[in-house]
């Protein structure tokens, strides 16, 4: 396991990162000057309550929407709006996959998404690398199985197939055990701990703190577009006097929005 | 161009297997049958009647293709957020290239079955064979990519998607009525000045003009195409596609989603 250090250069930087909206009834601000650092092989999880900023932070680092300011640095490169990904892996909230396709024949698609032009894997290559995608998050069984035919467990455990086709240095998951059972959820839990044993980055946007403080190395908490905590979770806990997440993050928001 | 092959290769694959594909092959030879059955009542021409109504219906049904293939499948895209997976890796224009070679390719399938189909009945009720159709198919598939680029840009510019039907469907209206009213409009003597009459007909062309491609009677009566004007056809049809497309990828790249 990669252990996380403060002395590499950070993965990704978002620096002053902010969002307005403008409408009718004047500007709302989705999200004001966030700035962090995600260091290599580290999880850390984005809480806050529904409409606290989270996707929209989500969207700006994915380049979906256009920031009103700020700067999103990645491996020293500045990524603007728009622009690809293709190092990144990315689940968005309420996923579902195209439900027309069977599950080796998404992941396959998938798979030669992230493939570059210059690179040509032959099909028994690809083949090879999407059996081994769906091993890793246990669906070899379903893999000739429709979409449509899945429970949203499976589902979600397409998602994450998905998303770390070609092997991207981070993934972004927004939610991702959103509406799914205990069980579901659980596995998907699973799976992170799995990805983050092999070293992978994760940036990961949730409001279930218990799972968020399992899987977690820091986190960070956003309540009305502000960032209002940054580091670790026993230093989140020492600092309100609580003895769990929950207890802190209810005063924590309660502390915001007074 | 890998990334348009592949995303065009899913979008023919997940249209086949969905419901509304079979339903709407089901609705297609209905229509034909339809339009054989037609033939029978009548005591005029068998073959012409069999042709006429049956390349209406095959409009009707690349109508309804173009709309639900080509663009409530980018609002359901969209809505399952899966949207957001495939533009995390491919850029935003050559998406839209890669849905749109998709729906075109569908559009292909249901021309070429719909013309066979005439094919055959002509021949079965008409008692001759009516090769005039291969250029009934052909028009009938620049008519309809046409239209399915105006439904692409309407969703890249962000307009929700029964609106975008609407406007669609408007467009095939009065696409098919723009020459006869500019002409109707000259002939009735509304437009003062010779220079004021050229305008409105180059203005009529700006919003496509879908009686280009009607070569409905030439084909019916077994007439030779006017070759300048089947030059001019495609090199509408193919410049007016590559803006449209143009268009629709830069709105959509200049787009919060």
């Amino acid at each position: 396991m990669q252990q996380t250090t403060n002395q590499s250069p950070p993965i990704l930087s978002l620096k002053d990162l902010s969002k307005t909206y403008r409408s009718r009834e004047g500007d709302v601000k989705a999200l004001a000057d966030l700035s962090l650092d995600l260091e290599r092989g580290e999880i850390i999880g984005i809480l806050g309550p529904n409409g606290a900023g989270k996707t929209t932070a989500v969207k700006l680092i994915m380049g979906f929407i256009k920031a009103s300011n700020g700067h999103i640095i990645f491996d020293h490169k500045e990524l603007k709006a728009a622009e690809t990904r293709p190092h990144f892996g990315y689940l968005p909230e309420s996923f579902r996959p195209n439900p027309n396709l069977t599950v080796s024949e998404y992941i396959t698609m998938q798979y030669n998404l992230t493939q570059s032009a210059a690179v040509k894997s032959s099909r028994r290559e690809t083949g090879q690398k999407v059996t081994a995608l769906l091993n890793q998050v246990g669906m070899t069984s379903f893999s000739g199985r429709r979409i449509a035919k899945l429970s949203k467990g499976m589902g979600q455990r397409v998602g994450i197939a998905q998303a770390i086709a070609g092997n991207p240095e981070l993934l972004i998951l927004d939610e991702p055990t959103s509406g799914l059972d205990p069980i579901g959820k659980s596995e998907v839990i699973d799976l992170l701990l799995n990805l983050k044993k092999e070293g992978k980055t994760i940036l990961f946007c949730s409001h279930i703190l218990a799972e968020v403080e399992r899987l977690c190395d820091r986190i960070g908490i956003i309540v009305g577009g502000n960032l209002r905590f940054l580091g670790k979770v026993d230093d989140f806990l020492a600092q309100h006097e609580a003895d769990n997440l929950d207890q802190g993050f209810k005063q924590e928001v309660k502390c915001a929005t007074s | 161009m890998r990334h348009i092959i592949t995303i065009a290769k899913t979008t023919l694959i997940e249209s086949i297997r969905d419901r509304v594909f079979v339903g709407l092959l089901f609705f297609l030879l209905f229509l034909l049958g339809f339009s054989a059955y037609l033939s029978t009542l009548s005591l005029g021409d068998v073959a012409r009647i069999i042709q006429n109504s049956g390349m209406a219906g095959m409009a009707l049904i690349c109508l309804l293709v173009t709309i639900l293939f080509g663009a409530f499948s980018l609002y359901r895209e969209e809505e399952r957020n899966e949207l957001y997976v495939l533009l995390n890796r491919v850029p935003r224009p050559a998406y839209i290239l890669g849905r749109f070679c998709g729906t075109a390719m569908i559009i292909v399938i249901f021309s070429l079955i719909s013309g066979s189909a005439l094919f055959l009945l002509t021949l079965l009720f008409g008692g001759e064979p009516a090769f005039g159709l291969i250029w009934a198919v052909l028009w009938n598939i620049c008519e309809f990519t046409l239209l399915g680029g105006v439904a692409f840009l309407f969703y890249a510019m962000g307009i929700s998607f029964t609106l975008n039907a609407i406007m669609v469907i408007g467009i095939f209206i009065i696409g098919h009525s723009m020459t006869e009213a500019v002409e109707s409009f000259i002939a009735l003597g509304r437009f003062g000045s010779p220079l004021h009459m050229q305008s409105v007909k180059i203005i009529s062309y700006l919003m496509p003009n879908f009686d280009l491609f009607d070569f409905r009677l030439e084909i019916i009566h077994h007439e030779q195409l006017p070759l300048d004007l089947v030059g001019l056809a495609l090199l509408y049809w193919m410049s007016y596609l590559a803006a449209l497309l143009t268009a629709a990828g830069l709105c959509l790249k200049n787009r919060d989603l």
